[in-house]
């Protein structure tokens, strides 16, 4: 039986209409009547998604899967019911969180294939890290001013778009080192921590509302790994 | 709702953390149980959100209690 659930075909299968549920979602969600079903739609293919994943033959041990999920549905039903008015941290809150889960994924894949990432493979992953790193901190700034738990005055310095540009530049050229030689594991932290500090914070408070503060660059990472649906206006 | 689909991410960190066999499964665990952990959140927390912003469109249709 189990051989039969863990079998490749039967996950494809799961994951084909999971994305068939997520395309109707999206559809749905596009007018006010049939919104809520849209919203059961994506939920009923997430949870397609995840019990299909859960039946991969390369997982064997299933206690921190479920420590995991636990420990996320007790963070998530809070952040769930926040004040109306809090929305806006909410959601860059939660990018924050998705640009998290990308680094780490990112990251944890490429120390289980080294030393012999195919160089496609490495190039994605360099972006998927660079792009969720600086997403990271840009999200977390972004929560913690709409918050006011920062200044709302932007953090500038001197030379600021130099610096951020040198440092974008130097991850870029380490990422096209580790593309080259992806054998050289000492490199891979760079990818993943130079970004972090990477921070444009200009005071045009109208455009850091609608696209809070590197949103932008994790907008333009779903849009790539298609994993949501591409640039879209704040709600 | 779209924050919710992000954490679709999710299927990649499981696959991650379920590691068991793979040299360094033990990184892998620590790093793919957190990442469970912040895409769970979403999936959780923008699906509550979302259908409580829903319902707040329901009253102005034509039933009344």
């Amino acid at each position: 039986m189990r051989n039969v659930l863990a079998s490749d075909t039967f996950i494809e299968i799961t994951y084909l209409i999971a994305t068939a549920l997520f395309i109707l979602s999206l559809k749905w969600l596009s007018s006010p009547t049939t919104a809520r079903r849209g919203v059961f739609a994506g939920e009923l293919g997430m949870l397609l998604a995840i019990a299909g994943t859960l039946l991969h033959h390369g997982i064997v041990e299933y206690k921190w899967i479920f420590v995991g999920l636990a420990l996320g549905a007790i963070i998530g039903v809070p952040l769930g019911e926040v004040a109306m008015t809090a929305v806006p941290q909410r959601t860059a809150l939660s990018h924050a969180f998705g640009a998290l889960c990308v680094t780490l994924v990112g990251t944890t894949e490429f120390y289980l294939r080294t030393p012999d990432v195919p160089r496609f493979m490495m190039g994605v992953l360099s972006l998927e890290v660079i792009l969720g790193s600086l997403t990271f901190t840009g999200s977390l700034m972004a929560a913690g001013k709409l918050q006011e738990i920062l200044p709302q005055r932007p953090i500038t310095y001197k030379g600021q778009n130099i610096v951020n540009l040198g440092l974008l530049a130097v991850a870029i050229v380490v990422a096209g080192m580790l593309v080259a030689h992806p054998e050289k594991t000492q490199l891979f932290p760079l990818i993943v921590g130079i970004p972090l500090f990477v921070r444009r914070d200009d005071d045009h408070s109208h455009r850091r509302r609608r696209y809070a503060d590197g949103d932008f660059a994790f907008e333009f990472l779903r849009g790539a790994f298609c994993r949501g649906d591409g640039i879209r206006p704040r709600q | 709702m779209t924050n919710a689909l992000d954490a679709i991410a999710v299927v990649g960190a499981i696959i991650m953390a379920g590691q068991y066999h793979a040299h360094r499964a033990t990184l892998a665990k620590i790093l793919g149980t957190i990442a469970i952990v912040a895409a769970t959140s979403n999936i959780v927390g923008g699906f509550l959100i979302t259908d409580r912003m829903l319902r707040m469109f329901k009253p102005s249709g034509p039933k009344k209690p």
